[in-house]
Order: C-alpha cells, then sequence, then structure tokens
C-alpha cells in the first residue's frame, strides 16, 4: 500500500498545482469568514430582527464547515475517480498487476493517497474553523462533531470515486457517476427529507413528523433518523441542534405526543441515537463495502487452489530445486 | 535442455470465438522463442495466461513449474512481462519509475539505488536517470519499460510486440538488446506477426494460426524441415519463352515465373525464378536440359530457405 501511495503523493504534490488548489480553497474560506462576520456584526447584530442574535461564533463555524463540504464534494471525486480507471486508460494498470502487488495494497494505496489530500483540505481549514471559538458560544463538542462530519464524508467520497474508478473503463464515466453518488448524498437526502416535511404539512401524510392528525411516533422518528442520517448536511445539521438544545451528544430523547383538544399530550419519549452515529455508521460500513469490492474488481486473476497446486506432467523444473 | 514454459491443452473462448484451441507448447531454458501469427491468431491471449492477466477457459500453463492458474503470486515474480501497448507514468521520472516497480516487486531498499543504475546502463539511458519520463522518445519508453521488466531479475521475460512502432535503427539496438539478454541467461518469449523482427535473433518458433499452434521448434531445423522448395535464380542471355516452357514441363520444378519484365520475343533475354522440390532433378540436370534445348544461361544461384519461407509452408498460405 504504501509503494503505491508514495508514488502516487509524490506526483501529486509535485509542481504548483496542489498548492495552487489548497491556496484558493483557503482564500475563499477566509473571504467567507470575513463576509459572515461582517454580515453578522452588521445586519443580525443591530437585533432589528427582534431577539437576541445567535452567537457570532457559532454562525462563523457552520458557515463555514457547510462551505467546506460543498468545496470538498467536488474535489474528492476529483481526487480519485481517475486513479485506478486512468491506469487503465494510460495501459500501466496491466504492467502493476503483473507484480506481486496485492490488489488489495494497490486499492488501499490509491485511496490513502486520495483521501490523503482531502484531508490534508480538512485539516489546513482548522484554524479558520477553530477561529470561531474566539467568537464564543460555540462548544468544543460542537466543533468536532463538524469535524468528524467532514472526515466521514471525505472517506464516503472517496472510497465511492474509487469504486467506480475500479469497474468502470474510461476516467469520464467513473467521474460522473461520482459526481452522481456526491451529489445525491448532498442534495438527494436533503430533498427528501424536505419533501418529507412539506408532505407532512401540505398532503397531510404523516411522515417525519406526523401528519395534523397525530403527533410523531416511534416508528416515524425511526425512519426520520434513517432519512437524516443519509446526508452529511442534515446529519450533521441535526446533531449539531440537538447539541445547542442541550441533548446529549450521543443519545436523544424525543417526546412521543399525540393532538389533543387543548393541544399536544405527551404520551411517552423514544430514545434515539444522535443522527451523527447512524449517518457515520451507514457512510464508513458503505465505504468499507465499497472499498472490497474495488479490491474484488482489480484483481485480474484469483489463484485457483494454491494449497495443492498442479504440476507439469513431465517435470520440467521442479520449482523446489529452482528455488 | 529444461522447458522453463509448458502450457497442456490451453483454451480461451469469449462466447463464440475460440482464441485459443487447446495449446501445447514447450519453451526450452534459455531460449528466445518466436511465437509467430498473423494478428488474432492468439499469441497476445496466450502472453496473458502466462502473465496471470487473464483466466483460460480451460488447461493449464506452468512457469519454472510453478502453476499460472493456482500460484499467480509465484509466476509474477519470475516474469518479466512488456505487453503491445503500455504506457508510463509520464509524470515520474526516470529512476523514480524503476524503483516503483522495484519496491512493487519487493527489491530491498537499499538495493534499489545500484539495480536502477545498472539497468539504466544495460538499456543506454543511464543520462536520463533524472529527466521526466514523458520527455523520452518512443524508442527510450520502450528500452526504459524493457529495463523495467528486469527489476527483479526474473528468469523469463514475456515481450509482446517489443519492435512495434520502432524505427529501424531502435528495432537493431533492442535485437542486440535481446541477444545481450539472453547471453545473460534469460530466457526470452517474444511475439510479433513481423517475421523479419524475428528471423536474427529468436532460437526457437511457434507458428500459431486462429488458436492453434501449427508448428513449434528450432529455427534452423524448421527451415531445413519445411523449406522443401529451394528457389533459383536464373538468367538467360536469349530463348527466356522456351526456357521457361522446359522448366514448366520438368518434374519437381515449381511456379517458373519471370522477375520483371516479361520478355515480348524468343530472342530476348530475361531473368527467371523457380521453386525446385527436395525430390527434384538435381540442379545440375536442370542446367543441362536447359542447355540441351539451346538457352544460354547467364547465372544459376540457389537461395536459401528463410523463417518466411517456413511461415508460409506451415500456414500453407492460408493467412495473411
Amino acid at each position: 500500500m504504501q509503494v503505491v501511495a508514495r508514488k502516487e503523493l509524490r506526483s501529486r504534490m509535485r509542481g504548483g498545482r496542489a498548492f495552487a488548489v489548497l491556496s484558493v480553497y483557503l482564500l475563499l474560506l477566509t473571504c467567507l469568514v470575513v463576509a459572515v462576520y461582517a454580515f453578522t456584526k452588521n445586519v443580525i447584530g443591530n437585533q432589528e430582527f427582534g431577539g437576541p442574535p445567535p452567537p457570532l461564533g457559532r454562525i462563523l463555524f457552520y458557515a463555514v464547515t457547510l462551505v467546506e463540504l460543498m468545496l470538498i464534494a467536488p474535489l474528492a471525486p476529483a481526487f480519485t475517480a481517475n486513479s485506478i480507471a486512468g491506469e487503465r486508460e494510460r495501459q500501466t494498470f496491466d504492467l502493476v498487476m503483473t507484480t506481486p502487488l496485492r490488489a488489495r495494497s494497490f486499492v488501499l494505496g490509491k485511496l490513502v493517497s486520495g483521501l490523503s489530500y482531502t484531508l490534508l483540505l480538512v485539516f489546513v481549514a482548522l484554524p479558520v474553523q477553530v477561529l470561531a471559538l474566539l467568537f464564543g458560544g460555540l462548544s468544543l463538542t460542537e466543533v468536532l462533531l463538524g469535524f468528524w462530519t467532514l472526515i466521514v464524508a471525505c472517506i464516503f467520497y472517496a472510497s465511492s470515486s474509487l469504486f467506480f474508478s475500479a469497474v468502470m473503463k474510461s476516467t469520464t464515466t467513473a467521474s460522473i457517476f461520482s459526481y452522481l453518488t456526491v451529489a445525491l448524498s448532498l442534495i438527494g437526502a436533503v430533498f427528501v427529507f424536505f419533501v418529507g416535511i412539506f408532505g407532512s404539512g401540505f398532503l397531510g401524510i404523516p411522515f417525519f413528523f406526523g401528519g395534523p392528525e397525530g403527533g410523531p411516533t416511534a416508528t416515524l422518528y425511526y425512519v426520520g433518523l434513517l432519512f437524516v442520517s443519509l446526508s452529511p448536511v442534515t446529519a450533521g445539521g441535526f446533531s449539531a441542534a440537538a447539541l445547542i438544545a442541550n441533548e446529549g451528544a450521543f443519545i436523544l430523547r424525543l417526546p412521543i405526543e399525540r393532538f389533543g383538544p387543548n393541544g399536544p399530550i405527551q404520551q411517552g419519549e423514544v430514545l434515539l441515537v444522535s443522527p451523527w452515529v447512524t449517518y457515520s455508521l451507514i457512510y464508513l460500513g458503505l465505504s468499507a463495502l465499497l472499498v472490497w469490492l474495488s479490491v474484488r474488481s482489480v484483481r485480474p486473476t484469483t489463484a485457483r487452489n494454491p494449497a495443492r497446486p498442479t504440476r507439469p506432467p513431465a517435470a520440467i523444473i521442479d520449482p523446489a530445486d529452482a528455488s | 535442455m529444461a522447458a522453463l514454459v509448458q502450457t497442456q491443452g490451453l483454451t480461451r473462448r469469449y462466447d463464440d470465438l475460440t482464441a485459443l484451441d487447446s495449446l501445447n507448447l514447450e519453451v526450452e531454458q534459455g531460449s528466445i522463442f518466436g511465437f509467430i501469427g498473423p494478428n488474432g491468431a492468439g499469441k497476445t491471449t496466450t502472453i496473458r495466461i502466462l502473465c496471470t492477466l487473464l483466466e483460460p477457459t480451460s488447461g493449464e500453463a506452468w512457469i519454472e513449474g510453478y502453476s499460472v492458474l493456482d500460484e499467480p503470486d509465484a509466476v509474477r515474480r519470475r516474469i518479466g512481462y512488456m505487453p503491445d501497448f503500455f504506457g508510463v507514468y509520464e509524470d515520474m521520472k526516470v529512476w523514480e519509475y524503476l524503483d516503483f516497480f522495484a519496491a512493487c516487486y519487493e527489491v530491498p531498499a537499499n538495493r534499489r539505488g545500484k539495480m536502477t543504475d545498472d539497468l539504466l546502463g544495460l538499456v543506454d539511458l543511464g543520462e536520463k536517470k533524472l529527466a521526466y519520463v514523458e520527455s523520452l522518445s518512443r524508442g527510450m519508453k520502450q528500452r526504459l519499460c524493457l529495463a523495467r521488466t528486469l527489476v527483479h531479475d526474473p528468469s523469463l521475460l514475456i515481450l509482446d510486440e517489443p519492435a512495434s512502432g520502432m524505427d529501424p535503427r531502435a528495432r537493431v539496438e533492442m535485437r542486440e538488446l535481446l541477444k545481450e539478454l539472453r547471453s545473460m541467461g534469460k530466457t526470452i518469449v517474444l511475439s510479433s506477426h513481423i517475421l523479419s523482427e524475428l528471423a536474427d535473433v529468436c532460437t526457437h518458433i511457434g507458428i500459431i494460426e486462429r488458436g492453434r499452434l501449427l508448428d513449434t521448434g528450432r529455427v534452423e531445423d524448421m527451415i531445413s524441415r519445411l523449406a522443401v522448395r529451394k528457389l533459383i535464380r536464373l538468367r538467360v542471355g536469349a530463348r527466356a519463352l522456351t526456357a521457361r516452357q522446359m522448366l514448366a514441363d520438368t518434374p519437381g520444378v515449381i511456379e517458373p515465373k519471370f522477375d520483371g519484365e516479361v520478355p515480348q520475343t524468343d530472342e530476348e533475354p530475361a531473368a527467371l525464378s523457380f521453386g525446385l522440390t527436395d525430390d527434384a532433378e538435381d540442379q545440375s540436370q536442370v542446367i543441362d536440359r536447359l542447355v540441351s534445348v539451346g538457352v544460354p544461361v547467364r547465372s544459376f544461384t540457389e537461395e536459401a530457405g528463410d523463417l518466411e519461407d517456413v511461415f508460409l509452408q506451415v500456414t500453407k498460405g492460408e493467412v495473411q
């Protein structure tokens, strides 16, 4: 694995492109911080909108984290989607596959190199994110949650792009499928979630939060949790909201209610794991599965019966003697 | 001499197409084995199976006694493979390219530096050690790829169309390099559909057509065994038409024809060529017959058979 990762990283970091991407990325994030700071101080900070403004640090942190996710989402496939399909296109794939290098090492090396650069983007932005702590109103748990959400997203985007790179023959097709997956992860789950909200309101369909005729049930909470966990945006957002509402970092207590004539009547409560936990399990589980499938698909041949190999009928050269 | 490569009933089918049909092959240790056949004959399929890149539909193959199907890792450590179309990592330096593959073959890091220098010297790329691969010419890249096949000191080199796309000088250099590698004790299997590429360098050949191995053996044995016709070139001062008619009527003479312009009258000089089977009359008797009908023979020469003759004889001209 180290062999492939070292070679890939050496090529990737050579020249000015890698550093140019890093610089532009950090410049965009810094501009965003300045813009959000100015906006919050001048518009929200004058309290014309009524009520106390949210803490500046929290606004800055979540804005930077969300934009960071939106910047990483297109970059992760760009670093990984061409890794194996590119070897096929460049006709270097067979050369590597005839070496004793294991398919597992090859695939993991590609993953590590692609992921390293993406994670580098997350780490270099850390000072910008942590800057928000200085403005107050933000807990360290929230910072860690945002950071973890980004890392899990990076791992999934890199793994899914690697998978498409392994099973597709051309880098173009692999890139298209990788970007579709990333888009589905970011937009698809959010779309389904809002359809659920609006559906429950306008169509009278009890979905995530129940309809007009009844309050949320435990089943609806579970289904809602599943949908929320499908996207880093919703999973991170809801987990952060729970933290802000003084819920636990791992376990949430949600009420089961029924609408009575004088308002909602609480009938009990349901314990749920925080969405970031299920999100992590789903995304990391999927990532492991996709990497495993990638390893299987790049292996040109598998040893039929290594424990009892066949020997030529007339012993030509005895392997024992040859070695 | 022991066989380094052996296949038994090796078959590969793609749906209705049989790319390789019960191939039984042996390659002697220390030989340069030329795999000859037209495009689509099954050369690359055989090579890809031997290199563990493709599984056969049926049959077995062994390299140094290790089963290609059961022990692919052991086989990979013993072969150096150069495909017909190959790429290089353009953004790497020449030494990095060799170092990367040496690491893939688990060559210890402390040995790689000297090994890289030695191999670059062997393929005459020593001065390009620090150059980027993208700056090399095609011939240089081909030599670099050949050097790559040697990083783990394999006993067998498998080269698929090694000289394709090379200019004449690079082809000559490649031939010399192959001879040098043989003198270093390497066994080489190479394929080509260009006979002249193989003629000078191969010690053994195997002729394959439509997935079947038609014949195999030492080059000189096959030439003497299969070159059943000797090519005779004849120049006459006159009576060329008479000479051609007389040759056509002589038993054992094959396809007498004019080389160059066909004479309009029987008085004109001309050059002719014809084949002579082994059971044909003695050459002196053919000359006597020509002289007896008044043909002034100016020259009568026999040309030795070559690989092309062998190929044509074995494939019976059914392939291009």
